[in-house]
């Protein structure tokens, strides 16, 4: 595992979740990545049944770490280190907690996992209750554990994937040299989940024409 | 390459990895859980003057490794609803192998009935990173207790014997030799078998190694809520 970043894509007009990441595909074959079987997510909201003493939480499954379940309070705070990386009886050990908090909603994540040089690069749809929501694109760079350092490949990679220019920062969670944890990319998740479709701004404007073309010359 | 085709075709496909599958079995009742499982126990204790004679007696009738000792540090932390029910969840960690990871165990309620040859009680342990407690804390548990448990592990097949000493700390997480506190005068013995929840009845397993242990150590059906009701100088 490296810095993971995932990122959201903005539908352009009239684009289905699937034509885009029909696009999204052509966009990373375009790098030179090459297709590395499929990944999988599957997220659970846990509702509080008393929300005045306990809190919303978040699981976090995935094919990546298949023993694995990642679990975070519901929270925007972004400094605070409240994700737990669990052994999966971790399911067993909620169903008895259905008293107290009771999974309310399901999200799930599945495509295609891609490999260029040291990149892995997963596009999937996002979707919840049978209806898509959303197409993230994860970006993991796996020799570094400090996203301050290899922001510069993020971005332009990120930058031609996106048909967009990204931040030039990394997310706020991994600034400062903090070392990346697996929580980080929980948070990414469950923020993604969490945010609602109506609130799909804050994007960057696409790139212009010429700054793609500029892009693909270098490239 | 045409991506268009390979994204299609890479969607339809089944991945083949289904997390709750692999974790949880379906049968005709609904979706059973496997990770819970039954812990059968007895328990007694011994005086510490007598515990090398214990010792001596285990070593004789345990499988022919040496024991195993080990420091645990355990928080238990309980949630009360509105209607007033309450769960409570136990962390442990290892302070002798502090790689190991932590533990979240959930202990379910103990059942001594009348028909059963020992006590039995549900459990599901998870292993998990360090700040399960702040996650917990997160969630709305509070912290109740905090003890030490520090003896040695012996084992007789699939039958677990812990000899250990219950300590408590004078300070909150200083668990140096100097900053603990001996709850009693004895050490707590217990004999257990962890099963899958349903299988067999390992009691008579249980109640023969047992008797093989008297009379350096009576372990009987100890009900731990006759002993709170009850009030006992020096328990």
């Amino acid at each position: 595992m490296g810095v993971t970043v995932v990122f959201q894509w903005e539908l352009v007009d009239g684009q289905t979740h699937q034509q885009a990441i029909q696009e999204l595909h052509g966009r990373i074959n375009n790098t030179g990545a090459v297709q590395e079987g499929k990944f999988y997510y599957e997220s659970k909201f846990y509702q509080a049944s008393d929300s005045a003493t306990t809190r919303d939480f978040y699981t976090l499954k995935t094919s990546e770490y298949p023993v694995t379940v990642f679990a975070r309070v519901d929270d925007s705070t972004k400094d605070k280190n409240s994700c737990i990386q669990c052994d999966s009886p971790m399911e067993s050990l909620l169903v008895k907690l259905r008293e107290f908090f009771t999974p309310k909603r399901t999200f799930e994540i599945r495509g295609t996992r891609f490999k260029l040089a040291d990149f892995w690069i997963r596009p999937g749809i996002v979707t919840s209750s049978g209806s898509n929501k959303c197409v993230t694109i994860e970006i993991e760079y796996t020799p570094s554990y400090f996203a301050d350092d290899c922001w510069p490949l993020f971005s332009e990679l990120g930058s031609y994937i996106l048909n967009r220019q990204i931040d030039d920062k990394p997310p706020t969670l991994m600034e400062n040299n903090k070392q990346f944890n697996p929580g980080m990319m929980v948070q990414q998740y469950v923020e993604i989940f969490s945010r609602k479709a109506t609130t799909q701004a804050n994007f960057q404007q696409p790139m212009k024409q010429e700054q793609i073309q500029a892009y693909n010359t270098q490239m | 390459m045409n991506s268009g085709k390979m994204g299609a075709a890479g969607l339809d496909q089944e991945i083949g990895y289904n997390p709750i599958l692999t974790a949880t079995v379906k049968n005709e009742q609904g979706v059973r859980d496997v990770g819970t499982l039954s812990e059968y126990s007895l328990q007694g204790s011994v005086k510490d003057e007598f515990v090398e004679d214990v010792k001596n007696r285990l070593r004789g009738l345990c499988d022919n490794v040496e024991c195993e000792p080990f420091i645990d540090h355990e928080i238990s932390y309980s949630l009360q609803s509105s209607s007033g029910n309450a769960v409570t969840m136990r962390v442990s960690r290892s302070l002798a192998q502090s790689k190991m990871p932590w533990q979240l165990k959930y202990v379910g309620a103990l059942e001594t009935g009348k028909n059963k040859s020992c006590l039995m009680r549900n459990q599901v342990t998870v292993g998990c990173s360090e700040n399960v407690t702040s996650f917990l804390t997160e969630l709305g548990f509070r912290a109740d207790t905090e003890f030490l448990s520090k003896g040695y592990l012996y084992r007789k097949g699939r039958i677990k014997v812990v000899l250990s000493k219950l300590c408590k700390m004078k300070e909150p997480g200083q668990h140096q030799e100097q900053n603990l506190l001996p709850l009693t005068k004895s050490h707590l013995v217990e004999v257990s078998v962890t099963t899958l929840t349903g299988g067999e009845d390992p009691g008579p397993d249980l109640k023969h190694f047992a008797e093989m242990l008297k009379p350096q150590v009576k372990l009987t059906k100890v009900d731990h809520r006759e002993i709170q009701s009850h009030t006992r100088p020096n328990f």
